[in-house]
């Protein structure tokens, strides 16, 4: 019985195996679709990187992962409630969304304390008129 | 080595040589506050974008790089890493907005009202 030969380990053919693991056709069908949400995300987490105070790198990379993860979680949503909004064609929305999302970066409690204070007082607004006049 | 050994070397370099620009893009905004010039924190915020795009060319846009895009990586590389001695202590003077200067700091050289 002959014994099977070792695979080649050699540098080159490492670098080809990994290239193949980074940039294979199983990573860019799952990535493709996501290329302008990521780009738009990218370019939104480094302008919120640059507005931050002054840190340490590991805190600003962190905060770019945070930020690009975010928005490529929630663009799709969020541009799908913009494009009915606005009438314009999701598609064109994914990138300009992503760069928002990204974008606001540390800001994201103010956005929520405006958002709950707005939703707060609709929900008094609602229940006054439906109170009636007293 | 074949043709297509030889794309994917040349994506592997192009991919490391744009994540080292883009970690000295972070670098830089690390440094970087409101107080910077949105020329310059735009600036950056392209660079690192444009990087990361080249860097993922083959996964985002199914294009592998050539010795083109090699070479200009590298030069991009060398040109922001020049910088590295001007902004080591933090973002340089010349990137900041002009601060107002408190009323106390004032001096009076010549002339006009005291």
């Amino acid at each position: 019985m002959t014994t099977p030969t070792p695979p080649p380990i050699d540098v080159v053919t490492v670098a080809i195996a990994v290239t193949t693991l980074l940039f294979g056709p199983a990573v860019a069908e799952f990535v493709g679709p996501y290329s302008v949400i990521f780009l738009g995300a990218a370019l939104g987490g480094a302008w919120s990187a640059s507005r931050r105070e002054p840190d340490s790198r590991g805190s600003t990379v962190l905060h770019m992962a945070l930020m690009i993860g975010l928005a490529v979680l929630i663009t799709v949503p969020a541009s799908s409630v913009a494009s009915r909004q606005f009438g314009i064609e999701l598609k064109w929305m994914l990138g300009p969304v992503a760069v928002v999302i990204a974008g606001i970066g540390h800001d994201w409690p103010r956005v929520g304390s405006w958002a709950v204070n707005l939703v707060r007082g609709m929900a008094e607004s609602w229940a006054h008129r439906r109170g009636g006049p007293q | 080595m074949n043709w297509s050994d030889v794309a994917h070397l040349v994506a592997l370099c192009n991919y490391a040589l744009c994540s080292a620009i883009g970690y000295v893009c972070a670098c830089r905004f690390s440094v970087m506050s409101r107080d910077t010039k949105p020329l310059f924190r735009a600036i950056y915020a392209l660079l690192f974008t444009a990087a990361t795009g080249s860097g993922f060319q083959p996964v985002l846009f199914g294009e592998w790089p050539g010795f083109a895009d090699l070479i200009f990586a590298a030069a991009v590389l060398l040109f922001i890493g020049s910088g590295m001695r001007t902004w080591r202590s933090g973002a340089p003077a010349y990137t900041s907005k002009p601060q107002l200067i408190e009323h106390d700091d004032y001096v009076h050289i010549v002339g006009g009202k005291r």
